[in-house]
């Protein structure tokens, strides 16, 4: 595929690109579901195709095609030179891209089973196996599951020379269960809600995840929920679970930080960003407690935003993004480093495929783990009174990423340093960075999950991409607490 | 693109590797291009072709697809057989209906069901639209935005700025008053029953009864078929009839 790759690159460059690169992707993706007792969806989808990214008088121009034939691929090149020269009509500046080395290697997602070698068979197997546990719980009345599995092969070259192979491969795993009662309905989830748990790792994770083993547990909680209490209203101590936590970082510091947004060059989805650029290095955005991370790089763990290069060929690094509170740094590419003073991109372009332009992702934005050894139980220990919130359910966050409420799908009500009771219907809300303000507690390093959030859309036309975000479960003190779908 | 007999041939060949009851194959793609503003500037100028097969495979009540976009013989034949192994797990779904055959499909039955009209959605005053275009329409926008806002100074700069841009101006009145002079109509008569002899649903305003009554009049007279595809005819690449940059989302 190299070569398809070289001969958009020389047209480029023959037709006066001051700069191009060119990705050809070939991807593939299984995805399997069941619904109480049947195979729900059952689909696998194959995309191959290269495209071009080409500056031409200091303007961006990008195409890209299926056809991988020699005329076609010089073609596509022509026209993402055509678009750039169209581009630079009405540039206000030049686009400048960071220095980059340009590297050439070959990297790929370690794992142990390429879960695609896994019958088909064998994985509804388990998927029903699941849900037979689920739905023997009396008052269960929907069960549903998920298996997918993607792998993403790329080959990366530039006009600086840069020459990168890299495959990556994911799996993602989960299920719910569903309880009807009246006009309320219950819903618990394993390992997380909206997918389950996914990480750039092989078959190995679903045999890691003890799927079979957890499900009547579930269950059991979904029907409970019924009789259990309402979440009390008012101005709580919480503990997040570390999944809730993950996308609470997702939400109130992932996004913010996105270079585009804060640049106002996006805003699809989730708006803009109220950390403008003179808030970097002045902003205590949280207590001293907080250390926040975008860590792209493996030994930070098997996210879904790991990886070897971003896809303009910047390897991957890790970025302060908050240290001992204080805000300092953004999510960057190489054409928007100079904006926050820096030489050199963070790493962070990615898109969804082959026809798509990269852009800005988060890639491991996490939460890192306290210093002093601390389990969850004994952060239950040490609070007095408090709620205890898991599970994501809902979650609302203004377009400037300030204001925000999640909804959980189950609560516990702490006091004395013990759970009490389980509490139905829980969410809290806060403005983001008192509430980061108010964290005085995180568990330490054998608490902290690494969870994938496998859907966080982006741009025109949309991008679906798969971040990760580490967390172990964390306090916050005095957060309004209040009672979502009341019946 | 994609032709129709490419297309047939791509399914002759799902087809003949296909082992099911029954299989369908949908085509979905094309040539799609995007440019997009942001801070006053061109932010996004993208464009992209693919074509993608979906297959859907049918074995005793039991289905599921499978997709590809690459169309040589190794990868048709792994499509077929993954819709075929995803069916092959499903459970059988009594309600599952069966494919429509050819004759109700409207395809190579002898009485075929005509196919139902659906009004085109295609518009020759945007079609293939270049990248040139769009950023000459986009420093339009930038000069002028404020002017915009509909009032008689920023009109005349629309077609002040359609002479610049597009080195002509159209002569719209006069092709209207022609036809219109033929079936004793004014301008905006032939306008309205352009659109309503199409099956357009027009809602004209006026303050005045006079004009009222002059649009009801429209139901006394037919446009030719010469007549029809001459206006139609107005809206060519070089000279719209709106000038698109300034066009609301329905040109």
């Amino acid at each position: 595929m190299k070569h398809v790759a070289h001969w958009a690159l020389n047209v480029a460059a023959l037709r006066g690109a001051s700069y191009a690169d060119v990705r050809v992707v070939a991807q593939r993706s299984r995805a399997l579901t069941t619904k109480s007792g049947k195979v729900g969806s059952a689909s696998d989808a194959e995309s191959v195709g290269m495209s071009v990214r080409a500056i031409v008088g200091g303007a961006w121009g990008f195409a890209a095609s299926a056809e991988l034939g020699r005329g076609a691929v010089e073609a596509t090149a022509a026209q993402a030179v055509e678009i750039a020269r169209a581009s630079a009509r009405v540039k206000r500046e030049d686009v400048r891209l960071a220095p980059e080395k340009a590297a050439v290697a070959e990297w790929n997602t370690p794992y142990k089973i390429d879960p695609f070698t896994v019958s088909v068979e064998q994985n509804i197997e388990l998927l029903l196996k699941i849900d037979a546990e689920l739905r023997s719980v009396a008052g269960i009345t929907l069960a549903e599951t998920n298996l997918n599995f993607n792998r993403e092969e790329q080959w990366f070259v530039s006009s600086e020379g840069a020459d990168i192979h890299q495959t990556k491969l994911s799996t993602g795993a989960g299920y719910a269960a569903y309880a009807f009662a009246g006009n309320e309905i219950q819903k618990r989830s394993y390992p997380n809600s909206y997918g389950g748990q996914w990480q750039n790792k092989g078959y190995e994770l679903i045999e890691e995840l003890k799927l079979v083993e957890n499900a009547r547990r579930i269950g059991e909680e979904a029907v409970a929920l019924h009789g259990a209490d309402q979440c009390p209203e008012g101005k709580f101590d919480i503990i997040l679970d570390s999944s809730q936590l993950g996308l609470q970082i997702h939400e109130s510091v992932g996004h913010p930080i996105e270079l585009d947004r804060v640049l106002g060059m996006e805003a699809n989805f989730a708006g803009t960003s109220f950390l403008t650029i003179d808030k970097l290095r002045k902003l205590r955005y949280g207590s001293e407690m907080v250390n926040v991370v975008a860590d792209a790089r493996q030994e930070h763990g098997p996210g879904l935003g790991s990886f070897g290069f971003d896809d303009e060929g910047v390897a991957a690094q890790c970025t302060p993004i908050i240290s001992n509170g204080l805000f300092t740094g953004y999510l960057s590419s190489r054409e928007t480093a100079h904006t926050i003073g820096e030489n050199r991109s963070g790493g962070t372009l990615r898109a969804e495929g082959w026809n798509r332009l990269p852009m800005i992702r988060m890639t491991n934005v996490s939460l890192l783990p306290g210093e002093k050894p601390l389990s969850l139980e004994q952060l239950i220990a040490g609070t007095d009174h408090g709620i205890l919130l898991q599970t994501n359910r809902s979650w609302s966050i203004d377009d400037k990423r300030y204001n925000f409420q999640f909804g959980c799908e189950i609560g516990w009500e702490i006091k004395g340093g013990k759970r009490v009771r389980m509490v139905k219907n829980p969410s809290y809300s806060g403005i983001t960075t008192e509430f980061w303000n108010s964290l005085d507690a995180i568990c330490s390093r054998d608490e902290w999950t690494l969870w994938g959030t496998p859907n966080c859309g982006k741009g025109q036309p949309q991008q679906v991409m798969g971040t990760g975000h580490g967390a172990a479960p964390s306090r916050f003190r005095g957060i309004k607490v209040g009672t979502a779908f009341k019946s | 693109m994609l032709t129709k007999e490419q297309a047939g041939d791509v399914f002759d060949r799902i087809k003949r590797l296909s082992t099911g009851d029954e299989v369908e194959v949908l085509f979905s793609g094309g040539r799609f291009a995007l440019t997009r503003f942001a801070n006053n500037t061109i932010h996004q100028n993208v464009a992209e072709e693919n074509h993608v097969v979906s297959v859907r495979s049918v074995f005793s009540g039991r289905t599921a697809r499978a997709f590809t976009n690459k169309f040589d013989e190794e990868s048709l034949r792994q499509v077929v057989r993954s819709a075929e192994s995803l069916a092959k797990v499903q459970h059988p779904d009594a309600d599952l209906l069966p494919m429509p055959d050819a004759r109700s499909a409207g395809g190579t039955g002898e009485s075929p069901v005509p196919t139902p009209s659906v009004p085109s959605r295609y518009f020759q005053q945007t079609a293939g639209i270049t990248p040139e275009e769009l950023s000459r329409g986009k420093g339009q926008l930038a000069g002028a935005l404020v002017l915009g806002l509909e009032d008689t100074g920023s009109r005349m700069s629309r077609l002040g700025k359609a002479e610049l841009v597009y080195g002509e101006l159209l002569t719209v009145d006069e092709l209207l008053a022609r036809i219109g002079k033929a079936h004793k109509k004014t301008a905006a008569q032939v306008c309205l029953r352009w659109l309503t002899q199409q099956g357009i649903v027009v809602i004209p305003r006026t303050s005045k009864i006079e004009r009222l009554a002059e649009n009801l009049a429209i139901l006394d007279f037919d446009l030719s078929d010469a007549e029809m595809k001459e206006i139609a005819g107005l809206a060519r690449r070089s000279g719209r009839i709106v000038d698109w940059t300034w066009s609301p989302k329905w040109d």
